[in-house]
C-alpha cells in the first residue's frame, strides 16, 4: 500500500534553496511506508533509555507519582515494575555503566565498548530479518540527547550478537538528518557526473566481491570476524542504495540549524557537569525524536533507539517546567544544592534519594524524562501515519523503554540495580497493554518472554544453560 | 603467586583464569600461513584454502607454557584501522598526507577500557563507508604525479592482462601487507576494464584500482587466519609483520619487512629484534608511541577543558592545550632523545613548556614555543604526575577520589569496586576547616568506605598541594592548608609505605614493579587491541619478566610485546 506520492528525495534536495519545509511542520507531512508491502505492518523495535532511572518506591505509586505522563499512552504501553537486573553488576564497573549496559539484554558487559549479549531490538533485527531488512531501510539508526560519556555504554543502548554496539549514536540533528536522508547529490551542473558516477559503480562492483568473499565458507574469518565484515557490507549496499538505487519517496524537511548544545569533550568537562535550561534540552531532544519519528514513519528505520540523556548524566538544570498548561516546576539545580561542578548536577539528587523524604527534585526529574519520551511516543501514535492493519505505529511496535539502576545508591535500597523501571508498547497486541504490572522476575525472563512467547522465535537470550522462566504477567 | 599475577589480580578478578586450551600449542619458530584470511602466501598466491600447514601440534616445536598450562591467545577480531592508522597507511602506501580529512570526515573513535583503539567498538558505519568513498577520491585528487606513481608498480602500462595483473599485485601487496589472491586479483583488475570502456587510459584506470584498493577489507582492516589449525597457531611471517608495523608505526610494513616476510626471516627473536630496531629509528615510530600517551593518560579530556575562572582566572584552553604538549614532549625527550628507563617518567625532573605555561606553574620563562627547563630546584615540577594534563583530574576542587582511581587505574592497573549498595556518594562540600584531604581521610577512616578508598585515595594525597588547574599552592581558595604526605598501598600487600611529600611519593612508585607492569600491560592492551583477560596471562608473564631483566626502555617494551607468544599467535576457532 502507497501513500500520497511526495517528492523524492533527490529532487527535494536538487531544490532544497528554495523549498522551505521545516521540522516544525512535520505534523502536516503525508510520507510513510513504501518499503512495505500487504497488510502486515513491518516488524520494529526500538530502545528508549532514560538516564538514572528511577527509584522504585516511586514506581509504587503508578501514574499518581512521577510516571504520570505515561498515562497519555498507557493504551499502548505496559508498564512493568519489579525487573531485576542483578546479574549486570559487575564487579569493579561503574554502577551507572553496569546498569545502562545490562539495560537492554539483562546481561553483564564484557567491556567498556562490549555489551555481554544481543540487545532486544538486535536480536529481534536479526531472527525476523535473517535475510536482511528491504533494500534503503538502515539497518539500526540510533540517536538522542546526552552529555555524560565517559563510557560508551552509559548512552549506547543497542547491540550486536557479539556485544558489539549496532551502530554509533548520533547526537547532532543536523547528523541524524544526514543519517536519514543522506548529504545530497554529486553536483548535477558537472558534465562528468555520470560517468563519474559510472566509474564509482565499477569500484563498488570490485569491491564487493572481496567482502562477500569474506564471509563465505572458503574465508578463514572467524564467526566475529565475519560478522563484522557483514556488517560493513550491508553499509556498503546502503552506500550503493544512496548513490544509485531508489530513494524514499518521503517528503524531506530542511536540514535542521547546526546544534548549539555542547558536544564531544564539552558536554562532560571531566565530569564536572554542564548548565542548561529546560529550553534547550527540550528544543534539542524533540527535534531529535521528530527526526527519528519522521524516519519511522517513512519506512527508512524499524530498529534501533533513541537516549533521552545518559547514564550518570551529569547536568544542572534551570528553568520553568510545564506540563498541560501547568507551570510543575522551577528547575534550579545549581541553586538549590548551592554548589556548582559535580555537586551541583541532578545526579545527586538521585544519590541523596530518601524514600522517607519527598524527594521533590528528582520526582520533577523524573516527571521530565517520562514527559520527553512520551513527545516521541505520541509522535508514532498519530493515526495519519498508521500501518497498513489500522493501527498506529506505536501500538504495532515494540518500544522497550529501559534505564539505569534508579537507586543511585542512595540511602534505603536493599540493591542496586533491583526493581529497574520497564514499560513496553504491546508490539502488535504481543503483549498486554493499559495497566501497570508487578513481573517481579529477571530481565533475562522478561526479554525472553518477549522473544519466545510475544515473537514465537526460537532464541534465548543469556546464558545457553540457564532456563527460561516465563513471566506471564506480560503476556495478553 | 607471579608479580604479573599480582598486578593483573584487578583486573582478572572477574574472569577465570582458564583460558588455556589443552593440546592448543603454539609453535613460536613455525611459520604459520602466509596471508590472510582467504589469503595466500607470496608462493601460493591464488590457492585461498592454504593456510597453515601445521596445525599447532607439534611435539618438537617450542611452546609458550606458564606453570604448565599451554596459553590461549585470547578473542581476536578482524581490526578495522583506526582514523589515525588509515591516515598513516595511506601516506605510506600512497604517499600523500589525508589525516586532516580523514579526522574531519571519519567518526571518531570510542574510547574504551581505556584505549580508542579497543576493537570491539571498531564498528564500522554508514559514515565511515561514505568517508571511505570520498577519501579515496581526495586521495587521487592529491596524488602530484598519478602517473609516476603508477609507474613505480607496473613496467607497462597497456590495458593487457599482464600490465593490469602486474600493477595490481606489486601495489596491492602494500595496500593489503600481503600477496593479493586470486579473487582479489581479479576483482581489481576488471577495473581496469572498466576504465577502458569509458575511454579512459591506463593511468586513470590505475587510479580507479587504487580507489577501490583503498575500500578493500584487506586495507581496511586488519584480518587474521582464524580458522587454519586447532586452539591457537603462530601467525604466519606476513600477519606478524602487519601486527609489528601497526604497533611501532600504527601504519603498515614497509618493504623492507614485506621482504622480511616473503622471505620468512621473521622467525627467530633475534630477527624479529633486529626488525624492532630498525623500525624504531624512524620517525613514525615517534608518533605511534605519542598516539599510546595520548590515550593512555587519556590527554583528549583535554581539548576545551573549563576551569572556573573565579578559581582560577589565568585559565584558558590555550593552557590546556600547553598541558598536552608539555606532556607529549616530556616523553618524547625522555624515550626518544635520552633513551632513559620508562620509570623515569615519574621522576624526571625536566619539564617542556610554553612561556604562558611556565609562568602558570611560576616559572620564568626561557623563550618562545616549548622550551626545555631543567627543575631539578623544583620538586613539585618533576615526572608526569606535576603535570597539568593529569592534575586537572578532579575537577575544579580536585577531588582525591577522582586523582586517586585514575591512578589507581592508569598507574597500578587496579580496579576498584563499586561503592557498597545504600552508601551515600554524594561529593561532600569543601568549606573553610574541611580541606579536600580532610575529607579523603573522612572515607579512609570510615569502616564502610575504608575498605576500598584506603587503596586508591592515598595515591591522590601525595598530590595534594596542587589545585584543580595544576598549581600548586600552599592553601586552597577557602583557605584551608593543603599537604602532600601519606602513604601508599601497593597492589597484593597490606604494608603502608609512607611518604614525606609528593617528590617521594612518585620515587616509590617509580621503584615499584607494581608500576612498571602496569606500564606493560597497558601497552600491551594497547598493542593487542583490547583488555587483557584471563587468557593473557601466561604471555604477560613472560613479557613483564623480559621487561623486567631489561633496562626498561620504550625499545624494551616493544621487543618485550614483539616477542611475547599473545602478540604472535592467534586463536583459532574451533
Amino acid at each position: 500500500m502507497r501513500y500520497r506520492k511526495v517528492m523524492p528525495r533527490r529532487a527535494f534536495l536538487r531544490g532544497a534553496g528554495t523549498v522551505a519545509i521545516g521540522l516544525p511542520f512535520l505534523g502536516a507531512m503525508q510520507s510513510r511506508s513504501v518499503w512495505g508491502g500487504g497488510d502486515e505492518p513491518p516488524h520494529r523495535a526500538f530502545n528508549l533509555f532514560f538516564g538514572l532511572g528511577c527509584p522504585t518506591p516511586l514506581q509504587t505509586e503508578g501514574l499518581a507519582g512521577p510516571l504520570e505522563p505515561l498515562g497519555e499512552v498507557l493504551d499502548d504501553l505496559l508498564i512493568v515494575r519489579g525487573v531485576d537486573h542483578v546479574r549486570g553488576d559487575v564487579p569493579g564497573a561503574n554502577a551507572h555503566f553496569d546498569g545502562a549496559t545490562c539495560s537492554f539484554n539483562a546481561i553483564p558487559s564484557a567491556g567498556e565498548v562490549q555489551a555481554g549479549g544481543p540487545t532486544i531490538d538486535q536480536v529481534l533485527r536479526r531472527q525476523l530479518y535473517p535475510d536482511g531488512q528491504p533494500v534503503g531501510v538502515i539497518p539500526t539508526l540510533l540517536g538522542g540527547t546526552w552529555f555524560r560519556r565517559s563510557r560508551p555504554g552509559r548512552y549506547l543502548h543497542s547491540w550486536n550478537e557479539d556485544g558489539s554496539p549496532a551502530d554509533l549514536p548520533f547526537e547532532r540533528p543536523e547528523d541524524l538528518f544526514d543519517r536519514i536522508f543522506g548529504k545530497g547529490l554529486p553536483d548535477t551542473e558537472d558534465p562528468d557526473a555520470e560517468k563519474r558516477l559510472r566509474q564509482k559503480r565499477s569500484v563498488l562492483d570490485s569491491v564487493l566481491p572481496q567482502y562477500q568473499h569474506l564471509m563465505s565458507d572458503a574465508s578463514n574469518l572467524g564467526t566475529s570476524s565475519r560478522a563484522r565484515i557483514a556488517d560493513h557490507l550491508d553499509n556498503i549496499r546502503e552506500h550503493e542504495q544512496r548513490i544509485f538505487g531508489d530513494t524514499p519517496e518521503c517528503e524531506v524537511p530542511t536540514e535542521p540549524q547546526p546544534s548549539t548544545l555542547p558536544h564531544e569533550g564539552a558536554a562532560d568537562p571531566d565530569g564536572s557537569g554542564i548548565d542548561i535550561t529546560v529550553e534547550a534540552l527540550t528544543s534539542e531532544w524533540r527535534l531529535m525524536a521528530d527526526l527519528y519519528a519522521l524516519a519511522i514513519q517513512c519506512d527508512v528505520v524499524r530498529f534501533g533507539g533513541l537516549t533521552y540523556l545518559a547514564a550518570g548524566e551529569r547536568i544542572r538544570l534551570s528553568g520553568d517546567y510545564v506540563y498541560q498548561g501547568e507551570l510543575l516546576h522551577q528547575f534550579d539545580d545549581m541553586g538549590i544544592r548551592g554548589q556548582g561542578g559535580a555537586s551541583g548536577c541532578s545526579h545527586e539528587w538521585w544519590h541523596e534519594f530518601n524514600e522517607n523524604a519527598e524527594n521533590l527534585q528528582m520526582r520533577m526529574h523524573v516527571h521530565l524524562k517520562m514527559r520527553e519520551l512520551v513527545y516521541f511516543m505520541k509522535k508514532l501514535d498519530d493515526p495519519t501515519y498508521a500501518d497498513a492493519n489500522g493501527q498506529t505505529i506505536l501500538h504495532n511496535a515494540l518500544i522497550s523503554i529501559s534505564t539505569e539502576s534508579g537507586d543511585g545508591r542512595h540511602n534505603d535500597i536493599e540493591r542496586e540495580l533491583s526493581g529497574i523501571f520497564h514499560a513496553f508498547t504491546t508490539a502488535g497486541g504481543r503483549l498486554r497493554s493499559g495497566e501497570i504490572v508487578d513481573a517481579n522476575a529477571e530481565g533475562l525472563d522478561v526479554y525472553n518472554t518477549i522473544v519466545q512467547q510475544a515473537f514465537g522465535l526460537d532464541y534465548k537470550m543469556g546464558p545457553a544453560d540457564r532456563p527460561v522462566n516465563i513471566v506471564d504477567t506480560i503476556l495478553p | 603467586m607471579s608479580v604479573v599475577r599480582t598486578v593483573m589480580a584487578g583486573a582478572l578478578a572477574s574472569i577465570a583464569v582458564s583460558g588455556c586450551y589443552a593440546g592448543a600449542r603454539v609453535s613460536l619458530d613455525t611459520d604459520g600461513a602466509d596471508g590472510g584470511p582467504g589469503g595466500s602466501g607470496a608462493d601460493s598466491a591464488g590457492d585461498e584454502t592454504a593456510g597453515d600447514e601445521t596445525d599447532g601440534t607439534d611435539p618438537d616445536a617450542p611452546t609458550a607454557e606458564c606453570d604448565g598450562m599451554v596459553f590461549d591467545p585470547g578473542p581476536n577480531l578482524a581490526r578495522r584501522l583506526t582514523v589515525f592508522e588509515y591516515g598513516n597507511t595511506v601516506e605510506a602506501v600512497f604517499g600523500v598526507d589525508i589525516r586532516d580529512e580523514a579526522v574531519e570526515q571519519l567518526p571518531a573513535e570510542l574510547r574504551a577500557d581505556g584505549f580508542t583503539n579497543t576493537t570491539s567498538g571498531l564498528i564500522t558505519t554508514l559514515a565511515h563507508i561514505e568517508a571511505y568513498d570520498a577519501l579515496s577520491a581526495v586521495t587521487l585528487e592529491r596524488m602530484p604525479d598519478l602517473a609516476g606513481f603508477v609507474g613505480q608498480y607496473t613496467s607497462c602500462q597497456e590495458f593487457t592482462p599482464a600490465c593490469e595483473t602486474e600493477f595490481v599485485e606489486s601495489l596491492g601487496l602494500r595496500a593489503f601487507r600481503r600477496p593479493v589472491t586470486e579473487d582479489e586479483r581479479d576483482a581489481l583488475v576488471s577495473v581496469f576494464g572498466a576504465a577502458q570502456d569509458e575511454g579512459e587510459g591506463f593511468v586513470e584506470g590505475a587510479g580507479l584500482v587504487i580507489q577501490a584498493m583503498m575500500q578493500s577489507p584487506a586495507f581496511l582492516y586488519r584480518l587474521e587466519d582464524e580458522r587454519s589449525g586447532v586452539g591457537a597457531r603462530s601467525l604466519s611471517s606476513y600477519e606478524l609483520a602487519t601486527r609489528m608495523s601497526y604497533l611501532i608505526w600504527a601504519g603498515p610494513p614497509d618493504e623492507v619487512l614485506l621482504d622480511a616476510a616473503a622471505q620468512d626471516t621473521l622467525q627467530t627473536d633475534a630477527e624479529i629484534e633486529a626488525q624492532v630496531d630498525r623500525m624504531l629509528a624512524t620517525p613514525q615510530a615517534r608518533d605511534a608511541s605519542a598516539s599510546f600517551v595520548g590515550d593512555w593518560l587519556n590527554l583528549a579530556r583535554m581539548d576545551g577543558l573549563p576551569r572556573d575562572t573565579e578559581l582560577y582566572p589565568g585559565w584558558t584552553t590555550s593552557i590546556a592545550d600547553a598541558m598536552v604538549d608539555e606532556t607529549q614532549r616530556f616523553f618524547e625527550a625522555l624515550v626518544w632523545e635520552d633513551d632513559r628507563a620508562l620509570m623515569d617518567l615519574f621522576i624526571a625532573q625536566e619539564a617542556w613548556l610554553t612561556p604562558d605555561l611556565a609562568t602558570y606553574y611560576g616559572l620564568t620563562p626561557q623563550g618562545e614555543g616549548l622550551q626545555h627547563y631543567d627543575v631539578s630546584d623544583r620538586p613539585e615540577r618533576g615526572g608526569l604526575l606535576t603535570q597539568g594534563s593529569l592534575l586537572t583530574i578532579g575537577g575544579n576542587e580536585s577531588s582525591m577520589v577522582a586523582r586517586g582511581l585514575f591512578l589507581f587505574e592508569n598507574v597500578l592497573c587496579q580496579h576498584p569496586t563499586s561503592p557498597p549498595p545504600g552508601v551515600d556518594t554524594t561529593p561532600p562540600q569543601l568549606e573553610p576547616g574541611s580541606s579536600q584531604r580532610d575529607l579523603s581521610e573522612t572515607r579512609t577512616t570510615n569502616l564502610t568506605c575504608a575498605g576500598c578508598h584506603l587503596q586508591f585515595e592515598p595515591l591522590a594525597w601525595g598530590l595534594g598541594r596542587y589545585q584543580g588547574d595544576g598549581s600548586f599552592a600552599a592553601q586552597d581558595h577557602l583557605g584551608n592548608p593543603l599537604r602532600e604526605d601519606g602513604f601508599v598501598i601497593l597492589p597484593g600487600s597490606t604494608d603502608r609505605i609512607e611518604y614525606q611529600n609528593g617528590a617521594e611519593m612518585m620515587e616509590l612508585l617509580a621503584g615499584a614493579d607494581a608500576t612498571r607492569e602496569c606500564l606493560a600491560s597497558k601497552a600491551a592492551q594497547f598493542a593487542i587491541g583490547r583488555a587483557l583477560t584471563g587468557s593473557d596471562t601466561c604471555s604477560m608473564e613472560q613479557l613483564q619478566t623480559r621487561f623486567a631483566e631489561s633496562p626498561g626502555t620504550w625499545r624494551d617494551l616493544v621487543v618485550a610485546i614483539a616477542l611475547s607468544p599473545g602478540f604472535r599467535s592467534v586463536r583459532v576457532e574451533e
